[in-house]
């Protein structure tokens, strides 16, 4: 019993694992406990009540099967003791009573005759027989406590013969007793029975439902979406079974998918993160208010900064300021939605402070909610194309400047022709008519042939030796050279010129000599050139400087003037050819502009070098030219023409020119055909002699000294008399803007130099021809 | 039904009380009472053939015992035999006997019992005597007084040879069961054979 107890506990609990909490799943309470439960309450309350329904219904059965029995009793003793009553024979009475010994509840018998006098009795052995007996007059059932007693008549043939009276135990309590340990008993008999029963049969409901819940825990825990549940059943649990499934089945679908998804869109993050990353271009993610995301290596080389420095910024930190306000423009018409992409040239400015020219395009990318999410920045690097494109600019302006150059000086070049041929005609005409001449007349006008001759023969030799320079083929008759011969030979050159301007020269020359190996002539040309240019560009009363100054190895000999003096931008070209040509129109003297490059090419074929030095514009300036030590002009012939006719009509001439040579020829041409002739060599003096003569013809020459010719022009246009005077330009310039020019003035005609003495004449003829008519 | 019979019973022993009121001792009536009382009770314990039970009434011949007979005739008006009504007949010669269903013949009489009883031989008649060795004459029930009281003995056999059936509770009371009916003469057309219940029920009285 000792060693059972134990191994029924175990067995017990093994079955009744159910009523402990199930941590074990992981759950609190577990399907298998709560089915337990309901079924040994339900049991428990069954077998409770149908045990008390029995227990009341077995205790009335008894009482009523111990009553009807004991009647039964009764009765079955009256039948057999009536004889014995009836006849008085109580013997047998006694003997028929003695057989209750087979009935151990009956505890007392007995028979009184009709007269209530004890007849017969019968007392169980060990049963004291009672001092007193009910008498027959009392009938009927009595039960108190354990005992029950009957009295009840005897009769036959309706004939009352005595009563028997019966007592019996009563044991309802052994009894309950009996009936409450059976009820118990099979209680808990029933009650484990129905526990083993329903743990074999709620498998079938929970073993479904914890194979899924292994299933669930597993799919949870591992993440494996292939996992099932078994599907056992076709209850309501087979179909949560099957919906589970289902949905794991769903569950798994979209995870793979989602797997496919995630596979996909890496390899796309890695193919784009590849190509953003080794794109050519710089490419940028840039938020909508300016700030960049995302970066790509090219771009940071391009603008030169690290990643991390670059992402701190805005795109608004590194952009030129100039290119700014388009840029954002652009990039708010792109968020307004009012275009989907812009392109366009900026600078950048890098990391080191410097701009870089790029391309960029933009996109705006934007979320689902079609709110702006970030801009993505294409940025190209074109600097080396804005680069070339701005060599080609410049190279391209280069070629157009020197195009137009070689315009101008061609027309310079014609202009500078030209100018000494018209005096030369005129000469020419004159001698023609040499008869009429004063011996004085011819000679001035033989002066003035040579004059013109001569400049007409240096202005050519400048040109061919340039020419020679440009070409390389100069040579150089080098000899030892005195420098103050030389200077000397230059200075008597340029003094007419120095005394026309009313320049005042000073040269300060060294004691001692100063010996070159050098061309002499060249040298001479060098000096003649700078000193001329002196004297051109200096207003008329200035102070020219020539002074030498020996050096260790070089003489350098400085030219300065009070003159005009030079822009420092303009300083750099002014060696170049042609350069004398920088202000068309205004150019007050004569010349090809290519002295100073003659001059250049000419010392540094000696081997030295020249420099110029002005602080600036109207203070004059300073050309040094440095040579190494010991180491060294013309006539023309013009044709003559037939002598000029007489004009018809004789009109007042004003003729202003600064050029005399040009201006007295001519108005000794216009005196000989029969005209008035006042003449003026300069816009101002121009200006006050029309005011005196108030002339019907004026011949105005454009490049005056004091005032040009359109303003010559225009203010005598102003005055009342001037209203029917015929205004004539007299320019080197003959291209059709000149012309427009010169009509703007108020010019009636428009002549080019040189000007044929016929031309004038047949003009002023055709004049008088209009005023006729 | 019931209470009726309730009734009757409560009657019959009011007058069986009177009847037996004489003896002011509870175990002292007078003995003609007594065979009285014991003769109405017999009829209770007998089976009569149906033929002799389709009679109107029950009669009690009473021959020879005068005071037998009248105290039955203060006893048997109140209380029927058989749903039927009971009188005493007194009868004066064995003539009187007939058509009775019960014959007591007293100590008085004279004449040849023996001649007597075979006189009712084969009719369904319970013959009670008082005499000694009466069931050697054929009687079925006899008298006898043992220690001052009234007992009886009885012979189922002979009641079976006129055709009655006597109950076994009687023979329980009976103080001696004459079980020698080897004894008994056959009678004419009447069967030797006993049946075996009635034999079975003389050999159970005899053990007892």
């Amino acid at each position: 019993m000792r060693k059972a107890l134990p191994i029924l506990w175990r067995s017990i609990r093994r079955h009744v694992q159910w009523l402990l909490p199930p941590r074990a799943l992981g759950v609190r309470h577990g399907m298998r406990g709560k089915l337990m439960r309901v079924v040994a309450l339900t049991t428990m309350t069954a077998l409770l009540l149908s045990g008390a329904a029995t227990l009341v219904r077995d205790l009335s059965q008894y009482r009523r099967s111990q009553s009807s029995e004991l009647v039964t009793e009764a009765d079955i003793l009256a039948l057999a003791t009536a004889p014995a009553l009836a006849f008085d024979d109580s013997e047998t009475a006694r003997r028929t009573l003695a057989a209750l010994q087979a009935r151990p509840a009956v505890l007392v018998a007995a028979l009184y005759n009709l007269k209530g006098g004890l007849f017969a009795i019968y007392a169980a052995p060990g049963q004291s027989v009672p001092s007193r007996l009910p008498g027959p007059s009392q009938s009927g059932l009595r039960i108190s406590g354990d005992r029950i007693e009957l009295t009840r008549r005897v009769i036959h043939n309706d004939e009352w013969l005595g009563t028997v009276y019966l007592l019996a135990r009563y044991n309802v309590a052994a009894s309950l007793r009996d009936y409450a340990g059976i009820l118990v008993l099979v209680t808990a008999i029933s009650l484990l029975a129905a526990l083993f029963l329903s743990t074999a049969l709620q498998r079938s409901i929970t073993a479904p439902l914890d194979a899924m819940a292994g299933v669930a825990r597993r799919v949870v825990g591992q993440r494996d979406f292939s996992l099932r549940a078994p599907r056992t059943t076709d209850d309501e649990v087979g179909v949560v079974v099957a919906a589970f499934n289902s949905m794991l089945d769903e569950v798994q679908a979209r995870t793979r998918e989602l797997e496919q998804f995630n596979v996909a869109l890496r390899s796309s993050q890695a193919r784009f993160r590849a190509t953003f990353d080794i794109a050519a271009v710089g490419v940028a993610n840039v938020s909508p208010d300016g700030r960049f995301v995302l970066v790509n290596d090219r771009l940071c080389a391009v603008l030169g900064y690290p990643r991390e420095e670059l992402l701190n910024n805005t795109f608004s930190d590194i952009t030129h300021p100039d290119d700014l306000e388009a840029d954002w423009l652009h990039a708010r018409d792109l968020l307004a939605g009012q275009t989907t992409t812009y392109s366009m040239e900026k600078r950048y400015r890098r990391k080191d402070g410097t701009f870089i020219w790029a391309n960029l395009t933009a996109s705006l990318v934007r979320n689902e909610d079609s709110t702006p999410a970030y801009f993505i920045s294409v940025i190209e690097d074109i600097s080396q194309r804005k680069a070339a494109e701005a060599q080609l600019r410049a190279s391209e302006a280069a070629l157009r400047e020197a195009d137009r150059r070689k315009d101008v000086f061609i027309a310079t070049l014609a202009h500078e022709l030209r100018n000494p041929l018209a005096p030369l005609r005129v000469a020419a005409r004159l001698l023609g008519s040499a008869s009429a001449l004063k011996p004085s007349e011819l000679q001035n006008t033989r002066a003035i042939i040579g004059r013109q001759v001569q400049h007409m023969a240096l202005l050519l030799d400048d040109l061919l030796d340039v020419s020679r320079i440009t070409r390389g083929v100069l040579e150089l008759k080098k000899d030892l050279v005195d420098l103050a011969e030389s200077i000397e030979a230059a200075l008597e050159a340029v003094r007419p010129l120095i005394q026309t301007k009313g320049h005042r020269l000073t040269v300060k020359s060294l004691p001692q000599p100063v010996i070159l190996e050098a061309d002499s002539v060249r040298l001479t040309q060098i000096i003649t050139n700078l000193v001329t240019n002196a004297a051109k560009y200096t207003d008329p009363g200035g102070d020219i400087v020539l002074s030498v100054e020996a050096e260790a190895a070089f003489i350098a000999i400085s030219v300065r003037d009070s003159g005009i003096g030079l822009a420092a931008e303009a300083l750099p070209k002014l060696f170049e050819m042609f350069s004398q040509i920088q202000a068309a129109g205004t150019h007050t003297d004569g010349g090809l502009g290519i002295g100073l490059a003659l001059v250049k090419g000419l010392v540094e074929l000696h081997g030295g070098r020249i420099e110029v030095r002005s602080e600036g514009l109207g203070r004059g300036s300073e050309f040094i030219v440095y040579l190494p030590r010991a180491d060294g002009a013309s006539n023309a012939s013009s044709a003559l023409d037939e002598p000029p006719l007489r004009s018809a009509r004789t009109r007042r001439v004003l003729l202003a020119d600064d050029n005399r040579d040009v201006a007295q020829s001519l108005a000794l041409f216009l005196r000989l055909v029969g005209h008035e002739v006042a003449l003026a060599y300069s816009g101002p003096e121009a200006l006050s002699l029309a005011e005196s003569v108030r002339p019907e013809i004026l011949l105005l020459d454009i490049g005056m000294p004091g005032m040009t010719g359109y303003e010559v022009a225009r203010q005598i246009r102003r005055c009342e008399w001037a209203t029917h005077s015929v205004l004539i330009a007299i320019t080197g310039w003959g291209q059709e803007e000149d012309r427009q020019q010169s009509r703007a003035a108020g010019f009636d005609y428009h002549m080019t130099k040189p000007v044929d003495p016929a031309a004038i004449q047949l003009l002023l003829h055709q004049i008088d021809e209009k005023a006729l008519t | 039904m019931a209470a009726v019979k309730t009734m009757r019973a409560v009657l019959s022993v009011l007058a069986l009380l009177c009847l037996l009121g004489a003896r002011a001792h509870a175990d002292s009536y007078p003995e003609a009472s007594v065979k009285a009382i014991y003769l109405y009770r017999f009829a209770g314990y007998v089976a009569w053939p149906p033929e002799a039970s389709s009679r109107a009434r029950f009669t009690i011949a009473v021959l020879a015992d005068d005071a037998v007979a009248e105290a039955l005739a203060r006893v048997l008006p109140a209380h029927p035999i058989g749903n039927r009504r009971a009188e005493v007949r007194v009868a004066r010669s064995s003539r009187d006997l007939s058509d009775a269903q019960m014959v007591y013949v007293g100590q008085a009489y004279r004449g040849d019992l023996g001649e007597l009883i075979s006189g009712l031989a084969h009719q369904p008649v319970l013959v009670v005597t008082d005499r000694v060795d009466a069931l050697g004459l054929g009687s079925m029930v006899n008298f006898v007084l043992t220690d001052h009281r009234v007992r009886f003995e009885i012979s189922p056999a002979a009641a079976a040879h006129a055709g009655l059936k006597i109950s076994s509770q009687l023979l329980t009371v009976a103080v001696r069961v004459q079980t020698g009916y080897l004894r008994l003469l056959p009678t004419r057309d009447a069967p030797m054979l006993v049946s075996a219940a009635c034999l079975d029920c003389a050999l159970s009285v005899a053990v007892r």
